[in-house]
């Protein structure tokens, strides 16, 4: 299962950026695999809408839940259209983030 | 002729100034443009008699000719589109979020399969209605306002500004600010009288929107509010840079008391009516 998780850089140990549409970097990380990649956050500087393109970026790459510190109600719109899970996390890190999700230890939002 | 009051700082007395001007001369369309917090018709206590719905026009897709292309949703310099493309037997969809549309049509024109039309989307309310000034003389008013939780103040002004009436004096109540609702309310104006307080604050925000009404090629008057506070730096500022100080309200108990009850400035103190009545003289030669 691939997930999203808005990052401070682009690496583990990256901290969950504290916001999901101007976030810096996303990250996905496959859960079987442990695989991760990340993308660049071209939406951050948007005046307006960035977390509805961010949340369109997340349906494209076919994640299936996001891991993030907060996400808006109109972010959370255009994942509910593809039913993509949104759970809060912590500040923590990217890869404490995706092992608190294995262990099922994260809290479900929608 | 048509003259707005606007100010950069808020609360310096800019509905002060337009009532009270309102009420002075003959034959005057007032039009309150401070859209998201209307209060003329405290001062002015107009009669309503009729009103209308400001509508916003925002892209309507019709799916069954929307192929999910994305056009629209790239093209949206705001972002209020959202283009969910078909998927695993899901039919694609897209999602407006009326609180970044501004409505600029931009989706609707461009749309290669014409699957986008417009619809209205009511934002606010405009208000029409009949006041009385110091002679007895009927003033027409309109007023808007802006929905709560509404954030586009520009489409309800224009509609307000779509009823000025040339042949009258049109006195235009601005919002505070120097940011699009000024701007829209200010555009086109004869003339723009600044009210200010002589104090930082007021000559900092008073010093950007001299700025703005330069870039607007709008001659501009100042008038302090509240003189006697702060200090001698606004009136340099004007004397600086060749803008005329049309009048100073002292700062006293009995303007705030009447204020604060309602009264305008002129019913008050009726002297001042002589100020207003033959402050337009000298702006009327500077804006022919």
């Amino acid at each position: 299962m691939k997930v999203c998780i808005p990052a401070t850089n682009e690496t583990p140990d990256a901290l969950v950026d504290s916001a999901f549409g101007r976030c810096k970097y996303l990250q996905f990380a496959d859960t079987q695999t442990e695989q991760l990649y990340y993308r660049e956050n071209t939406y951050r500087k948007e005046n307006s809408g960035a977390g509805t393109q961010v949340a369109q970026l997340v349906l494209s790459e076919g994640a299936e839940a996001v891991l993030s510190r907060e996400v808006g109600p109109k972010a959370a719109r255009v994942l509910g259209e593809r039913s993509v899970d949104i759970y809060s996390v912590g500040e923590i890190s990217v890869r404490d983030a995706v092992n608190h999700f294995k262990q099922g230890k994260l809290k479900l939002v929608t | 002729m048509i003259i707005a009051i606007a100010s950069g700082k808020g609360g310096t007395g800019k509905t002060t100034v337009a009532t009270s001007l309102a009420l002075s001369l003959p034959d005057v369309q007032y039009l309150d443009c401070d859209v998201e917090a209307p209060n003329s018709h405290i001062f002015l206590s107009p009669e309503f008699t009729g009103e209308k719905d400001a509508v916003l026009y925002v892209p309507e897709v019709d799916e069954s000719l929307c192929d999910s292309c994305g056009i629209c949703q790239q093209i949206c310099e705001f972002n209020a589109l959202a283009v969910i493309p078909g998927m695993n037997g899901n039919s694609g969809k897209v999602l407006r979020f009326d609180s970044l549309c501004h409505g600029c049509g931009a989706c609707t024109t461009l749309c290669p399969r014409r699957a986008i039309r417009e619809v209205p989307r009511t934002i606010g309310v405009i208000q029409f209605g009949q006041a009385m000034n110091q002679a007895g003389e009927s003033i027409e008013v309109i007023t808007g306002s802006l929905n709560a939780g509404e954030s586009l103040a520009p489409p309800v002004i224009r509609e307000i500004k779509s009823y000025t009436n040339p042949d009258k004096t049109v006195i235009i109540d601005a919002p505070p600010g120097t940011s699009c609702p000024v701007v829209t309310s200010i555009a086109g104006a004869d003339y723009c009288i600044l009210v200010t307080e002589p104090t930082l604050f007021g000559l900092h925000d008073l010093t950007l929107t001299v700025s703005l009404t330069r870039q607007l090629g709008i001659p501009v008057g100042v008038i302090i509010n509240r003189s006697g506070i702060g200090d001698f730096a606004t009136e340099e500022f004007c004397y600086k840079n060749d803008i005329p100080v049309l009048l100073k309200i002292p700062f006293r108990k009995d303007i705030a008391e009447a204020y604060a009850r309602g009264i305008p400035l002129v019913r008050r103190h009726p002297k001042y009516r002589t100020f207003f009545n033959t402050l337009l003289a000298p702006v009327s030669m500077e804006a022919d």
